[in-house]
């Protein structure tokens, strides 16, 4: 596991500095729920993007990681998303 | 068949089906069934469905009272306490509390209750000045700050702070007294605990009001000129007030704790079983399964971060 790290630290040092972002993002902007949903959104598209774009770097990209991907972000974002209705 | 060898086929199947959830194996393709795309989907709808439900508890009046009403300790004292608090960390004078606009802020409440709605103007379009009018305070300045669902008065105060528009209010150094109700009640099909905080400086020359809007988010002056301001006769009745005890000493969980609960739930399963999946399969140096969980981890770890500290409350 540290192994996996260490050979992609950019991309997931991307995806932590990003991850940091938004939890910051999101309780900065509390209590506002209209922006909070906004950054949820915007949230479960990057992750989409950034699992595919790593994927397709790797030359790994398959439609298998493609559904995965979209699963992974969509119950993520549904979970967030619904606690702030 | 015998009763013994019957158990032992129904604990073998158990045990097979529990295994083919969370053990990667040459049956499960390697990776936990609760993992493959489609169980990830299941339970998208799976979550879908308990929040459906769970809003359409309030057509059962006997659940929605005694599980899911809402438990706050916000009293009067520690709003207008807390209020006075914040001013005076900006150098402002503290507020007095004024009877009237108390009144003013119970039949405010009383209404959105009656009315269903959650709003500073009513459905029937009656302005909060109406209420301040029809007390009897007679005021050049008045302004209204809503709030609903909050647990504690700091949370409620940091969240007004927090809105520019409601911040505003609390710091108009123009006002002088303070009214405040805290009342229980049931607004669409929920109990929870409304706070209707007015404000006010009394005098009739001028009449100036100012209340955050709940669309635009900005606050709104609303002068009235020198127009007479036509007192209304009637005054709110208070004996119909819900004591907030009532609801609060019958109360299991809120809506937003059973939510969390169940949510932080699916989360708690999955991680577990990533992170399962990942010393099993690491152990294994299948290092492409590895690679898509740590991901994964650090995306569901964020989500149960936001969900415990999630604050519920709305303010208006």
């Amino acid at each position: 596991m540290k192994s996996e790290i260490l050979k992609h630290k950019l991309a997931y040092g991307f995806l932590l500095v990003a991850l940091i972002s938004f939890v910051f993002g999101f309780f900065a902007v509390w209590p506002n729920r209209a922006y909070q949903q906004i950054l949820i959104v915007s949230f479960s598209i990057f992750y989409f993007v950034w699992g595919l774009m790593t994927h397709v770097k790797s030359r790994r990209l398959t439609q298998q990681v493609f559904m995965e991907y979209l699963a992974t972000s969509l119950l993520a974002g549904v979970l967030l998303f619904l606690v702030t209705l | 068949m015998s009763r013994r060898k019957k158990i032992k086929i129904i604990k073998g199947g158990f045990m097979k089906t529990i295994s083919n959830l969370f053990h990667p194996s040459s049956k499960n393709n390697h990776k936990p069934r609760i993992l493959h795309t489609e169980a990830i989907f299941y339970f998208i709808l799976i979550v879908l469905a308990s929040f459906t439900l769970l809003k359409t508890i309030k057509f059962f009046p006997g659940i929605g009272q005694t599980i899911l009403g809402y438990a706050s300790n916000i009293t009067p004292e520690d709003v207008i306490l807390q209020t006075n608090e914040v001013r005076a960390s900006s150098g402002l004078g503290g507020l007095t509390l004024s009877d009237e606009l108390s009144q003013a802020a119970l039949a405010k409440g009383q209404d959105m209750f009656a009315d269903q709605y959650w709003s500073h103007t009513a459905p029937d379009g009656t302005e909060p000045w109406s209420f301040i009018e029809a007390s009897g305070y007679k005021y050049k300045v008045a302004g209204e700050n809503l709030a609903r669902d909050f647990m504690n008065t700091s949370d409620m105060v940091s969240a007004w702070m927090a809105s520019p528009t409601h911040k505003a209010n609390l710091m108009n150094s123009k006002f002088q007294e303070i009214g405040i109700a805290v009342i229980d009640g049931k607004l669409n099909g929920f109990e929870t605990t409304l706070v209707v905080q007015m404000f006010g400086t009394p005098g009739v020359k001028t009449q100036v009001a100012v209340a955050p809007k709940t669309t635009e988010k900005v606050a709104v002056e609303e002068v009235l000129g020198d127009e007479e301001v036509i007192m209304e006769e009637s005054i709110p009745v208070i004996e119909d007030m819900v004591s907030p005890m009532t609801f609060r000493e019958s109360v299991l969980m809120t809506p937003l704790q059973l939510t969390k609960a169940f949510f932080l739930a699916v989360i708690v399963l999955v991680v577990m079983t990533l992170v399962y999946d990942t010393f099993v399969v690491g152990s294994k140096k299948a290092a492409h399964v590895v690679n898509k969980n740590i991901g994964h981890l650090m995306v569901f770890g964020a989500v149960a971060f936001m969900l415990i500290f999630f604050k519920g409350g709305m303010v208006n």
